[in-house]
């Protein structure tokens, strides 16, 4: 075993594994939708296990109520308002130094997910709403890259991986994001950290399977747990695709990835908050920006944003470079929508 | 005779212990639940009687053909399980 390998050695020692899987592994391109908390369990675990290349994207920076269950980030991260992105990649590159690490802050959305997924093996959801797992899906069945879709709340979670073409797609289980007020958030149900962690952690070794060379033991199943009352489920997916009659996968419709579908606000998931992007990708001075701000309230601002808290006021606006705003203190989008149209412009 | 069972984050919400219903098809199941706990019909069914686009029922592990008239076939079925999609990550 040459001295890169050795650090795999009990890795290397499982024997589906071995070190023909590792060398596969190593030669590896992931895209890891998200960095929150699915998407740091993913990056970390990917990252010790030796994936070569690994781009995580992701819009957000690190909140204190972020630290409970996102297992890369800290208190001091939180006191810099860092991206998630910069924050885990700057603890993962002290983990494995070998894994070739390519954070972009950035929104993922029908205009930029193809160049994201240009060139990796496999997709991982590390998201937390409908809207982007539906466009994940658009992209996969575009691309023909396999995903790995999971979703939790409270101490429950589900997950499949979806294989383009082949297996039944998210939209074969779903036809469409829920209506709003439909289904239980993060804000009603909450999330227990060890629920996020054995989700995240089956997508990972659903993904080694993918990466080292054993897609064909995935079985087309819906895997759905629950931690508190420790059942385990698994519901067979395999002719769904046939019979569903999707209209992603059999029909190639693409809502999302055409834009058709998906909206220029996201409520986020347990925040009391709403992201606003503009229609157009911009490229906004941030430092320009800050003195037109000066007088309408406090600033605190980075490298890579800017964050104005309203004076005499709850609302806080961070804005990014690309344009766009997280508006914490309302999760009501048109509210969101006016305090962007009045402090950072259509 | 089936065991209706639910996605457990309904069960946090609403009182929908499982339960056995004997019945002929998926609809004549659900407005037996229903009966009981009509706050269920609005997560599980839209307005016109349809299952919602984020729900999925299987029997016996094995999803629906009939997501519009809920027909198919759960007189000798073991287990319906009504699933919610989940959001959070």
């Amino acid at each position: 075993m040459n001295d890169d390998l050795k650090r795999y050695s009990r890795q290397i020692l499982f024997a589906p594994i071995g070190e023909a899987g590792q060398e596969r592994l190593r030669a590896s391109r992931v895209l890891l939708c998200g960095c929150g908390a699915l998407g740091t369990v993913i990056a970390e675990t990917l990252t010790r296990a030796g994936v070569g290349h690994l781009r995580i994207v992701d819009r957000d920076f690190v909140d204190l109520s972020n630290l409970q269950r996102q297992v890369l980030f800290d208190e001091l991260d939180v006191e810099e308002r860092l991206p998630k992105v910069i924050a885990a990649s700057q603890k993962l590159k002290a983990i494995n130094h070998q894994v070739t690490l390519e954070p972009i802050v950035a929104d993922i959305d029908h205009t930029n997910i193809l160049e994201f997924a240009r060139g990796v093996d496999l997709i991982l959801d590390g998201t937390d709403n409908f809207e982007i797992r539906f466009l994940i899906n658009d992209a996969s069945l575009e691309t023909g890259i396999p995903w790995i879709y999971a979703g939790c709340l409270g101490s429950h979670g589900q997950f499949m991986t979806i294989f383009p073409n082949q297996s039944a797609c998210l939209r074969c289980l779903m036809d469409q994001v829920p209506d709003p007020g439909t289904t239980q958030t993060c804000d009603t149900a909450g999330i227990l950290g060890p629920t996020v962690s054995i989700l995240a952690s089956f997508q990972c070794v659903e993904a080694l399977k993918i990466l080292t060379g054993h897609a064909d033991e995935i079985e087309p199943m819906l895997t759905i747990i629950d931690i508190w009352q420790t059942t385990f489920r698994r519901m067979s997916l395999a002719d769904l695709r046939d019979r569903a009659d999707c209209p992603a996968c059999q029909h190639g419709e693409r809502l999302w990835l055409s834009g058709r579908a998906g909206s220029q606000t996201t409520v986020l998931c347990g925040r009391n908050a709403v992201q606003v992007s503009p229609s157009e990708r911009k490229t906004l001075d941030l430092d320009q920006l800050a003195e037109r701000l000066a007088t309408a309230g406090e600033i605190q601002a980075n490298p890579f944003l800017l964050r104005f808290r309203l004076t005499n006021s709850e609302t806080e606006l961070t804005i990014f470079r690309d344009g766009r705003a997280i508006v914490q203190g309302t999760d009501d989008a048109a509210v969101a929508k006016g305090l962007y149209a009045r402090y950072v412009g259509n | 005779m089936p065991r209706i069972h639910f996605t457990p984050h309904l069960k946090n919400h609403l009182d929908c212990p499982p339960q056995d219903v004997t019945a002929a098809t998926l609809r004549e199941a659900l407005e037996i639940v229903f009966q009981a706990n009509p706050r269920l019909r609005s997560y599980l069914l839209d307005d016109q009687g349809h299952l919602r686009k984020h729900v999925t029922a299987f029997i016996d592990s094995t999803p629906i053909n009939d997501r519009v008239n809920l027909s198919d076939d759960v007189s000798r079925a073991k287990e319906v399980y009504l699933l919610q999609a989940l959001s959070g990550g």
